[in-house]
């Protein structure tokens, strides 16, 4: 049973934290929690807690309204705010345990009923509960929501790259088989309906590229590109992210003329880690081998190769 | 090694050995009381409160060069805290800040919709606390959502056979940890240790 005091204490950190304690009460409160690292726990504890039952509208309405104007409208607590948000996101989609804890019925928390603005009525339980499983839906239904646009972007990439490849493959036994023919004679009723229409105009190719894992024994990876290819987009997985910034350079040893290079780019992360994209005008690259060099910088000016790949393009 | 660099390190030093005569002991009694003045500046709403707490520990450590006696750190520190914190808003009396001083993050925005690289870093972070809840065990997750759904915490805490004020500490730590994980996935996504 949690005692009076332990009431006690939860309120005056409360009223703390919302700016209620008259400056002789904050700074005695202040001498024991600076004094004392048990103490101070308990006070975070209980600032972390306000702030969850601020965000899941379970504070009572005295309450909330110092707490929007007392605390939450400070930006150096927006960092625990934020904190809490992303944390409530992500536990609410967590699926239910198979055996939940038994909550029995309440009337409110009960370290609140000592509070002096704090009176809980059956009407106000019920509306509180409506009220946070109405969020709780919308954070979650805004979070799924992301998560499967997402997913679906995914997978019309990966059919966007296999119709390429079909239409690659299509163009290879064309060339082969109608070599005598007309380009601009109709295309056998029994090809496939996809290369009767058009081609879109803007087709990107992707690549992704880990470094010294996946090269072949000559050239590494291939990637064919159609005359429909607009960009060639590489993803350079990077494993050593300990630098401050990337330069990519992208060369053909078969022609020196050739240099793509782009500087000062950050990795983002992707599903395998940290990774780097570089979009190349599909049109400008002939077939052949690629080499990328990319480059670690330090804010010291000091430079050095993370890491090399390779790519052979066929067209 | 300069004169200064040489009292700076001998201040630090012997605040040390009054946090506690065994080093690494020390070291953890120090980063406590770092974490506690950190908040107590940041109750008082000071923007820069780690700055504070540093220029707090500073002036203590000269303090304890000068041979000053001292028998309770804590409440010394504290004494020490109260004063800075009187010069700061002092000196913010007299010269008001500018917004470009203001903390990355903390200016304010003319602009109330996210941006798209925004948008992509809240979504990382999202990612980031999802793979770091992951790494707790079932129980501790489990109790993280029960506690934070609140519908009676007093009931859970019978449940668990303790008293609320040692559940509501343990989910604390466990938020830390959960902070600290996320943090070490932010600098190095190779370093998913929890």
């Amino acid at each position: 049973m949690q005692s009076s005091s332990a009431d006690a204490e939860y309120n005056e950190a409360v009223s703390y934290l919302l700016k209620q304690l008259t400056e002789e009460e904050a700074e005695r409160f202040e001498e024991n929690y600076l004094s004392d690292h048990d103490a101070f726990e308990h006070l975070e504890a209980i600032e972390e807690e306000l702030i969850e039952d601020y965000l899941r509208d379970q504070l009572p309405g005295e309450i909330r309204e110092l707490f929007e104007t007392q605390y939450a409208n400070r930006p150096e607590n927006r960092e625990k705010i934020d904190f809490a948000k992303r944390l409530i996101i992500c536990s609410d989609s967590l699926p239910a345990r198979k055996a939940p804890i038994h909550i029995s019925p309440t009337h409110g928390p009960a370290r609140l009923r000592g509070f002096p603005f704090y009176s809980v009525t059956p009407a106000r339980a019920a509306s509180i509960a409506i009220i946070v499983l109405l969020i709780s839906v919308i954070l979650l239904g805004g979070y799924l929501f992301r998560r499967n646009r997402l997913a679906a972007e995914t997978q019309a990439r990966i059919e966007l790259e296999e119709r390429e490849r079909e239409l690659q493959k299509h163009l290879e036994s064309q060339q082969g088989s109608n070599k005598n023919q007309d380009d601009k004679n109709q295309p056998h009723p029994q090809e496939p309906r996809s290369v009767q229409q058009p081609a879109p105009p803007t087709f990107i190719a992707s690549l992704r590229l880990k470094p010294n894992t996946e090269r072949g024994a000559s050239g590494g990876k291939a990637v064919s590109l159609t005359s429909s290819t607009a960009w060639l987009k590489i993803s350079l997985v990077v494993s050593r992210p300990d630098y401050d910034s990337y330069n990519v350079t992208v060369r053909r040893p078969s022609d020196s003329r050739f240099n793509f290079s782009k500087a000062g780019l950050k990795p983002v992360h992707g599903r395998d880690g940290l990774v780097i994209t570089v979009n190349l005008p599909a049109q400008t690259l002939e077939a052949g081998l690629y080499v990328i060099d990319l480059e670690g910088a330090r804010a010291t000016g000091e430079r050095e190769i993370a890491h090399t790949y390779q790519f052979t393009l066929q067209k | 090694m300069s004169g200064q660099e040489a009292t700076g390190s001998d201040g630090f030093n012997s605040l040390l050995l009054m946090l506690d005569s065994n080093r690494e002991q020390a070291g953890i009694r120090y980063e406590e009381l770092r974490q506690r003045l950190i908040s107590y500046f940041r109750h008082r709403e000071c923007l820069t409160p780690e700055d504070l707490a540093d220029k707090t520990f500073t002036r203590v450590s000269g303090k304890l060069v000068e041979g000053e006696e001292i028998r309770n750190i804590g409440a010394f520190c504290f004494g020490v805290a109260r004063m800075i914190l009187k010069e700061h808003w002092t000196s913010l009396n007299k010269q008001p800040s500018s917004l470009t001083d203001l903390p990355a993050g903390q200016e304010p925005s003319c602009d109330p919709f996210r941006t798209e690289a925004e948008i992509e870093i809240e979504r990382q972070k999202l990612e980031r606390m999802e793979w770091c809840l992951d790494q707790l065990g079932d129980e501790d997750r489990q109790l993280l959502k029960d506690y934070s759904i609140g519908a009676n915490r007093e009931h859970l805490a019978r449940v668990l056979g303790t008293t609320l004020k040692n559940v509501r500490v343990k989910v604390h730590r466990l938020r830390e940890k959960l902070k600290k994980c996320v943090e070490a996935c932010s600098r190095d996504p190779n370093a998913y240790e929890i």
